[in-house]
């Protein structure tokens, strides 16, 4: 290229550019911005309309809302006697809001302590072989739907403390309340061990992301293990603790890796002739070593010239061919019989074998303790896990997987599992083609753009409130909303034209609520890890911010919407409270009308949690095995669904697009 | 890990390659009788200092560290003497950190690492000790800035109050974080406001925290890993003042890929290639006089 070729050939080539990229940089901020409204509003707009819906009820009772619920047989009977004239509701959410309390609190308090200590014991003091099984168990549990463990709790331990309590103690109290086991402290522990190993694995990953600088830092000091964990690691991840916040996976920043080999490796092309000099180093150290090194030098204590460059492998660092020949180089020099007699062999690993009688005796405990918790989980995951595979593989027959369920109450007769299975599949699939596309604008618009900041940061916590709701009141969101007349082509409308609001599109669409902040998260995550130099090189190469948004990063950020994709998929297939709300919870799918596509989106249907929660003695049914055979399907499903997350972050660390250099 | 700054050298002697590269492979100790490259055109000046009387206090013994079965040093035998400081330098990736590393231990929290040969300190081997109790004795500065999330007087304390079988309250700390702050010349600076949070200082000062931190527990060796790589010249002076400063009292190791640094603050140097101790000696002997052909080369800035 000529040195003054830019002044002549900039005009044609910049109308080049910008007829080969459709989308300006204003109009990609516009388009983008214009997204991430659309999702602001829509979170926005459900916050104020059930608060409207809501002030009924608020404003009715006033404080009394938060107050007892009166006595509930008495206001039964002035309801159901004709003669009274004018019916008196007392409604107290007292009772409920108690038992919110209880459960959640005793919960999270005893998960927090467990979950820490599980967390330490994974990162730090588990075995080898523990750790290796433990780490994909933990993620594996943390993705297993609720429904399964209330299964678990109604169906075995419920009646296992239910046994515990005695008959006389049962008779004695038999008038005010029935001791069947279902009781708050059962709830309470099914609560925690459902979110343990979520707990669990959130606190491993912030434990892991502590800067090896502090830890070694520490150690240097001559602190022991327990302490540097306490001290440093545990009081560094405390933000990410208490948030329980799943910070993302953040791969190993790679030393060596350069800016430019990211753009090369990430295809922004030159044109030919228009290359700048980004290439790497075309004369690569060993080389010159080669040259530089006197051939024979026979210095004392040196090996040979041969011995020399063997021993010094080419020092490229990028690329797995290279990595190969570097790794090939170095099982070549071992064994080299010549080099085995010169290097002492390969020397024995010295343990870090430390002695507990210096350690104060509240850290001796605390380890214990930390040990305690670690085996405790491995048991309570293997007892779920073999748990449900033995009960799965007892009742899974394969026909089942084929035959439309019915009706039946023998629980021989009542068919397959063939329609909640699909809807599981439409449902989940429906729910994230919404959320996708949605996420990763509002994540690109997040990162990318971001302003006004006013706005950026109400779309962020707009966001945040959605991944913090619970599903079921996401449900009766949605509920509310789709029973607006306005609505009511996206479900049916009845004859005096009150909508049903319950249809496959309704549900999809409070499902995507349910993925999105799981996609924007990932996909956030993934953008801010790309390093600002990445996106420099591309400007400098005369791409637009559209340009580079659209060839550089999210090819880039590839891996981490699968990852947010892929969570957001178990979090679907593993919700139940939007099922029966929103999908009508029919057992068989029922289309809405005759038209084919239209009529299945605005029909009903079932997935296969609310099939086991129907089939458990939650529901209306005792099929329990029924329960049992479906929710190992879903098990399955969720297995699958955690694998590909794993392959997709495992294999994002040592694919090319994701190693940056710092 | 080492940074990727070239030494400074590199560049200044750029010229020299051209007659070096060609030159004619010289037989078996020919080249002792070459003439030495000579590091006093540099203009780095060494000041003079009196000397301090040297005690061995480690020493290493055909020490052999591996990563994954690779060796990054092979069979190095070295003393470390209090009242000098010890210079590491050779190029990257030829073993200087693992060496530092292993010093005390800290090589073993790498799950891969492996090693052979002997460490001793003060005659006794490094493995017999506790390996907390180890580190207390040898304390170790990295090469970025390590300081803790928490205040600069929680920084210095914390190996005081983390190491012992209880926990001194503050006023029992006041005196010994003062100290090790003064010893490490920040004082002057943090004294108003111990409870400034250490991330808020500048790199220089926060280099010097954390070699203030280092010495708050005492040590008897400590070991400096580039400790100025990611520091202006001026807190590099500072640090380097200190480093001469501090080798009256524990024995200091030093990596450094400045090889002017390395002339600066070292009594005795010890260059390494490819995981092989190439040439150990007195620092000038080392640059005026290297009796090996590689450390001619090195220290001539011919490679790195």
């Amino acid at each position: 290229m000529a040195a003054g070729a830019p002044t002549a050939t900039g005009r044609p080539l910049a109308a080049l550019a910008r007829l080969r990229e459709p989308w300006s940089d204003r109009r990609a901020e516009l388009v983008l911005g214009a997204v991430a409204c659309f999702v602001l509003a829509l979170i926005a707009g459900m916050i104020v309309f059930v608060f409207s819906k809501a002030w009924p009820s608020f404003s009715e009772n006033g404080l009394s809302w938060f107050g007892d619920t009166g006595n509930v047989n008495q206001q039964l009977d002035t309801i159901q006697q004709p003669g009274t004239a004018e019916p008196v509701y007392t409604f107290g959410a007292f009772d409920l809001i108690w038992g919110t309390v209880l459960t959640t609190g005793g919960a999270v308090l005893f998960g927090i302590v467990f979950s820490t200590l599980a967390a330490v014991f994974l990162v730090e003091f588990a075995p080898e072989s523990i750790r290796r099984v433990l780490t994909p168990t933990v993620s594996l549990l943390a993705a297993v739907p609720s429904v399964i463990y209330g299964l678990i709790g109604i169906l075995v331990l419920a009646p296992f403390i239910g046994k515990m309590i005695s008959q006389e103690r049962k008779e004695s109290v038999g008038g005010i309340v029935s001791l069947t086991g279902e009781n708050w402290l059962l709830a309470t522990f099914v609560l925690a061990i459902m979110i343990i190993p979520i707990m669990t694995a959130i606190i491993a990953q912030a434990l892991r992301q502590v800067p090896r600088g502090w830890t070694e830092g520490a150690a240097a000091l001559g602190v022991n293990r327990w302490r540097v964990m306490w001290t440093v690691s545990i009081r560094t991840a405390r933000p990410a603790i208490i948030a329980g916040r799943r910070a993302g996976h953040r791969p190993r920043a790679r030393r060596g890796h350069h800016a430019r080999d990211g753009v090369r490796r990430l295809g922004v092309r030159a044109e030919p002739g228009r290359r700048p000099h980004v290439l790497p180093r075309a004369d690569p150290p060993a080389r010159r070593d080669h040259r530089l090194l006197p051939r024979g030098a026979r210095e004392p204590g040196d090996r040979g010239d041969a011995l020399q460059h063997r021993r010094r492998p080419p020092r490229l660092r990028h690329g797995a061919v290279h990595r190969r020949v570097r790794r090939q180089a170095a099982d070549e020099e071992v064994r080299n019989p010549h080099l085995m007699a010169t290097v002492p062999k390969a020397p024995k690993r010295t343990g870090a074998v430390e002695s507990l009688s210096t350690w104060r005796w509240t850290d001796r405990i605390a380890l214990g303790l930390c040990w305690a918790c670690g085996i405790a989980l491995c048991l309570t995951a293997a007892a779920i896990l073999l748990y449900m595979a033995f009960r799965g593989l007892q009742y899974l027959r394969p026909e089942l997987l084929f035959e439309r369920p019915t009706g039946a109450v023998d629980q021989t007769q009542s068919g397959g599992i063939l329609d909640p299975i699909l809807g599981t599949m439409l449902l989940t699939v429906l729910g994230t083609a919404i959320a996708i596309p949605l996420g990763v604008c509002v994540a690109l618009w997040l990162v990318e753009y971001g302003r006004p900041a006013g706005l950026a940061r109400a779309v962020e916590s707009g966001v945040e409130i959605v991944a913090g709701t619970p599903s079921i009141v996401l449900a009766i969101f949605g509920l509310i909303i789709f029973q607006q007349s306005w609505l009511g082509w996206l479900s049916f409308t009845a004859e005096g034209g009150g909508v049903f609001g319950r249809s496959l599109v309704n549900a999809s669409i409070m499902m995507s609520f349910i993925a999105l902040p799981l996609v924007v998260g990932a996909t956030r995550e993934g953008l801010n890890q790309i390093p600002g130099h990445v996106r420099e090189a591309s400007y400098a190469l005369g791409k637009t911010k559209a340009a580079t948004i659209r060839r550089v990063l999210l090819p880039a950020v590839r891996p981490s919407i699968a990852t947010g994709t892929a969570l957001g998929m178990g979090r679907i297939a593993g919700d139940t409270a939007i099922v029966i709300i929103l999908l009508g919870n029919t057992l068989l799918i029922e289309p809405q009308g005759d038209t084919p596509v239209l009529g299945l989106l605005t029909g009903t249907g079932s997935t296969l949690t609310s099939y086991v929660y129907e089939n458990s003695p939650a529901g209306e049914g005792g099929a329990y095995e029924k329960a049992y055979a479906a929710a190992f399907v879903l098990l399955l499903v969720v297995l699958a669904l955690n694998f590909a997350v794993a392959r997709i972050v495992g294999g994002g660390t040592t694919s090319r697009s994701t190693l940056w250099n710092r | 890990m080492e940074s990727m700054t070239p030494p400074p050298v590199r560049r200044i002697a750029a010229d020299r390659r051209a007659t070096i590269a060609p030159q004619p492979l010289p037989t078996n100790g020919s080249h002792a009788q070459a003439p030495p490259a000579g590091p006093v055109t540099r203009g780095s000046s060494r000041p003079e200092r009196q000397r301090v009387p040297a005690i061995e206090r480690m020493r290493t013994e055909q020490l052999v560290l591996a990563y994954g079965g690779k060796p990054a040093v092979k069979g190095v035998s070295l003393p470390v003497r209090q009242g000098e400081v010890l210079a590491l330098i050779g190029p990257s990736g030829c073993g200087k950190t693992t060496l530092l590393r292993s010093l005390n231990r800290l090589t073993e929290l790498t799950p891969t690492a492996t090693r052979d040969g002997k460490i001793f300190l003060d005659g006794q081997d490094i493995d017999e000790l506790e390996v907390t109790q180890l580190r207390r004795r040898i304390s170790m500065v990295f090469q970025q800035p390590n300081p803790f999330p928490m205040s600069v007087f929680d920084n210095v304390a914390y190996a005081l109050r983390e190491q012992g079988k209880k926990r001194p309250g503050k006023r029992e700390l006041m005196p010994h974080v003062e100290e090790a702050l003064r010893r490490a010349g920040l004082w002057d600076e943090v004294s108003a406001d111990l409870s400034h949070p250490a991330l808020r200082l500048s790199g220089g000062q926060q280099q010097r925290l954390c070699i203030a931190r280092a010495l708050a527990a005492r040590p008897e060796v400590l070991l400096l890993d580039e400790p100025c790589s990611a520091l202006d010249p001026k807190s590099t002076e500072i640090i380097e003042d200190l480093i001469v400063r501090l080798r009256e009292e524990v024995a200091v190791v030093i990596v450094t890929h400045n090889l002017q640094q390395a002339y600066r603050v070292a009594d005795h140097v010890a260059f390494m290639y490819l995981g092989d101790l190439v040439e150990y000696g007195p620092t000038e002997q080392v640059f005026h006089a290297p009796t090996q052909h590689r450390t001619r080369e090195y220290v001539g800035g011919a490679f790195g």
